[in-house]
């Protein structure tokens, strides 16, 4: 059922991303080739087809295309959030929750389908940015790009991207998921439930943040009166910086994927206990 | 006869307003209840907490047994008060969609339903009048063999010459061992259907039994029952 779930989600989804992917491509493949063709962003002006009106009407053209790029990161969020609060806690609620599925797999439905949709845009926008990167004439090619990327964070260029999207996944779930949270509590209200929704976001950011200052007090006093300190301050010292930055991605894996389980859990419970559809 | 559907002492309450009120009965297969009652009496709160939309303040609900839950959701069919069905899909997605989940879902007999009531596979839901929605809604739920159906307010947004086509539907494709409740509060067009009653007010059961029996028993139609019991 989980499968079927998340098969209509994407269809959903897709008919409203599906086009605004189809835009940002043919924008970026307008700006790859007027890149290419003029060398606008380098010279303006002064070599290919840079003449200065080519060179405006091609900076404009690359500018709306950034801009298409950013829409599409942000259009994918918003979906998927728009999703959660308008097909479960809405009148689309009615047919949702009388399907023989438990909340929990209408949760991860919507994340599964909201996270992949998040990371074809961040691959495509990262795809699009290299490819007119490159189209610049006299630019870095793709293979120096990579290389780069390998002497310095010392390792491949692959394993670089694909650590970044692993943590832009867990970030993004992070947020989706207090997102969701939000919704469920501010469709406790009979009115004004979008509302709540974002003043529910509000206080429990606050509330996290309340916890974090008092999470790494504790975690000072605990490492003081152990007398931590001086083996700890050490141990960073002895780190390289890729390690430093490897610890840092390892401790913020754990602590997203901590505040998901409980805003999963959480919003779980709200959906099964006091499910209020509007 | 065997209860589908039990309510002991189902209790809702929303903050201080008790929606539904110690409400005891039971609803049998093979059977039609008119589940009758004026606005805001608890028809839609039980339908609901039934559905699995709601949970019980006190008391229980069950379906053969069992607490709404997944399971007992893949053997209720429900039609809500409202339009429920995305209105970016065709009637075709809507088809495909329901034959997804539920087993006992016939796409064949949604098709020929909605043959008859002029609705085309490619009709889009969005584009449809609100009258023809309620049809597709219908003709969707009543395309399922379920053991339960609830009906919410099934004829109420409906011209009468639209009402009649309703009830042929509803008369004509639900499973005949299954138990039927239809709630509304327009009983003249209900009451030729009803093997048995249960009229609510303020969240209690005030008049429960077989339609046959309490026409009898008060010498009218269950219609000018209805206006008796709940004369302001």
């Amino acid at each position: 059922m989980l499968k079927n779930l998340i098969k209509h989600e994407f269809r959903a989804t897709a008919r409203i991303l599906v086009p605004l992917f189809g835009v940002a491509l043919v924008l970026s493949g307008l700006s790859w080739l007027v890149v290419r063709l003029g060398g606008i962003l380098v010279l303006p002006g002064g070599t290919g087809l840079g003449s200065p009106i080519f060179g405006v009407v091609a900076g404009i053209l690359v500018l709306i295309t950034v801009f298409a790029l950013f829409a599409l990161m942000v259009s994918a969020a918003i979906i998927t959030i728009q999703r959660f609060y308008k097909n479960l806690l809405g009148d689309e609620g009615y047919l949702m929750f009388t399907l023989p599925v438990t909340p929990g797999q209408h949760i991860l439905a919507k994340l599964v389908a909201g996270l992949a949709w998040s990371a074809a845009a961040l691959v495509f926008v990262w795809s699009a940015f290299i490819a007119m990167a490159t189209a610049i004439p006299g630019s870095l090619t793709l293979s120096q790009q990579m290389a780069i990327i390998d002497r310095t964070f010392e390792i491949p260029a692959g394993v670089f991207f694909t650590r970044t999207l692993s943590l832009f996944l867990i970030g993004a779930s992070n947020f989706y998921l207090l997102a969701y949270l939000s919704m469920a509590i501010g469709s406790q209200r009979q009115g004004s439930r979008l509302f709540a929704s974002f003043a529910a976001y509000a206080v429990l950011n606050i509330i996290l943040m309340i916890l974090s200052i008092v999470g790494i007090f504790l975690l000072a006093c605990v490492i003081s009166m152990l007398g931590l300190a001086p083996k700890l301050v050490h141990l960073i010292n002895s780190l390289s910086a890729v390690q430093v930055l490897d610890l840092t991605q390892g401790v913020l894996t754990c602590v997203f994927l901590i505040g998901d389980a409980v805003y999963f859990f959480l919003t779980r419970a709200i959906l099964t206990r006091r499910l209020n559809l509007a | 006869m065997q209860a589908v559907l039990n309510c002991q002492s189902l209790t809702k309450s929303f903050g201080a307003k008790t929606a539904l009120d110690h409400f005891t009965a039971q609803f049998c297969g093979g059977r039609i209840t008119g589940l009758l009652g004026p606005n805001g009496s608890g028809k839609t709160t039980l339908i609901k907490l039934a559905a699995g939309l709601l949970t019980p303040t006190d008391g229980a609900v069950s379906i053969g047994g069992r607490a709404p839950d997944a399971h007992t959701k893949a053997h209720v069919a429900y039609l809500p008060d409202r339009m429920s069905l995305p209105g970016s899909l065709q009637v075709r997605e809507a088809i495909e969609f329901f034959s997804d989940f539920y087993a006992d879902f016939s796409a064949e007999k949604a098709s020929a339903l909605l043959s008859e009531l002029h609705i085309q596979p490619g009709d889009r839901i969005s584009a449809m009048s609100k009258g023809t929605r309620e049809k597709l809604q219908l003709a969707l739920v009543m395309s399922r063999a379920a053991e339960l159906y609830l009906l919410d307010e099934p004829i109420g947004g409906v011209d009468p010459a639209a009402r009649d086509r309703i009830l042929d539907t509803i008369i004509r494709n639900y499973r005949e061992d299954a138990a039927l409740v239809i709630s509304t509060h327009l009983i003249g067009d209900i009451e030729p259907v009803l093997d048995d009653v249960v009229m609510i007010q303020n969240g209690k059961p005030v008049l429960t039994g077989s339609a046959e029996e309490l026409r009898e028993t008060h010498g009218k139609s269950m219609d000018a029952l209805f206006r008796e019991v709940f004369k302001c």
